[in-house]
């Protein structure tokens, strides 16, 4: 019986350094990009557009979703363009969507059940990355209120 | 360009030390041949280029190191090492701002080759090869970032006490060296990866060793 409590109190320690390893929050060496375009309702590029980016959005019911912090705050290039980096994120960290939102008083058009619909918030997971980390948003509509 | 000065110069230095030491053994000294064993403690003090994700990200402080010297007199020898350095996350775009501490642990091992200059005094040259970690955060939150690191530096030796209880000799080391950081396995996109996975150091280092005779 002791020997037996003896081999669990030895394995206990072992197993639970294990599972610390199996629920690293973020992937060694890795980083994510995010990357993408912002254009208007005529296609062209949209410019020193203020873009934020958050994992922790307020969704009020009065109000615009508000970023309760702040990962970044940039700006896209005179091509429309942006790029984010962050560290990568396990699968399993339960921590892989992100929020774009905009500053300007403008929402994204975005495809909603093949009709278009305005948010000001955008989603997306980091499940799609590619070889080299890179989260690849596409071109991404903003509609002037 | 002072890159490559610096290497040239210090494989020259490299390479003229067995001469050096030869011309320095007939005028007398420990015999050629013994071996030496010998811990120390060293304070280093790096900093990381600017233009560099280590440098630009990372504010460097104080840190030590702990090595120890296996030699034959006259010889080549190698050695081991352990160290870490202070350091703080500087704004940056990269970390997200999801870490606050960092520890920069490295182990390494390294040879070297000394000669006699004075008395009291030794000059050594010494090429490293060490795997820094860059390690942000704490388990399981942990995000690490491995580099390895080629170095190559000259390192005083002043001995402060001879046979001290007939044991050991006790000796002051002061030197420098330059360093090239590649973290090739560190995934990024292309654009951000040379910024990210390359980075030149200088070191200087102040500490005691201790000579088994």
């Amino acid at each position: 019986m002791s020997s037996i409590r003896f081999l669990g109190l030895s394995i206990l320690p072992i197993c639970l350094l294990l599972s610390l390893g199996a629920c690293q929050e973020f992937i060694h060496n890795s980083f994510d990009t995010f990357t993408g375009k912002i254009v208007d309702v005529e296609g062209k590029p949209v410019a020193d557009l203020e873009l934020i980016l958050t994992q922790d959005l307020d969704f009020g019911v009065s109000q615009p979703p508000v970023a309760k912090s702040i990962i970044y705050r940039v700006k896209t290039t005179n091509r429309g363009e942006f790029r984010l980096v962050v560290p990568a994120r396990t699968d399993i960290s339960f921590n892989t969507e992100y929020f774009l939102l905009l500053s300007a008083p403008v929402q994204f058009e975005l495809e909603d059940s093949g009709m278009p619909a305005l948010y000001r918030y955008f989603s997306f997971s980091t499940a799609d990355r590619a070889a080299d980390g890179v989260i690849d948003l596409g071109t991404l509509k903003i509609v002037r209120e | 360009m002072i890159r490559r000065s610096l290497v040239v110069v210090l494989i020259l230095l490299w390479g003229s030390f067995p001469a050096f030491s030869q011309e320095m053994k007939k005028e007398g000294g420990t015999p050629k041949g013994q071996f030496n064993f010998a811990p120390g403690a060293e304070l280093l003090y790096r900093s990381y280029e600017k233009g560099s994700f280590l440098g630009d990200t990372y504010t460097t402080g104080l840190g030590y190191r702990l090595k120890v010297d296996f030699e034959f007199s006259g010889y080549p020898g190698i050695g081991l090492y352990f160290g870490t350095q202070g350091s703080s996350i500087q704004p940056n775009r990269f970390l997200g701002g999801f870490f606050k501490e960092v520890r920069m642990p490295e182990t390494g091992i390294y040879l070297f080759h000394q000669v006699p200059v004075f008395e009291n005094l030794t000059l050594r040259g010494e090429l490293g090869y060490g795997q820094l970690q860059v390690i942000h955060g704490l388990s399981p939150s942990r995000f690490i970032l491995d580099y390895a690191h080629f170095s190559g530096g000259l390192v005083a030796n002043y001995n402060l006490a001879k046979e001290v209880l007939g044991i050991f000799d006790l000796n002051l080391v002061f030197g420098g060296n330059y360093g090239f950081l590649n973290g090739n396995k560190i995934v990024i996109n292309d654009l951000d990866r040379t910024y990210v996975q390359r980075a030149t150091a200088v070191q200087g280092v102040f500490g005691v060793k201790v000579r088994y005779l």
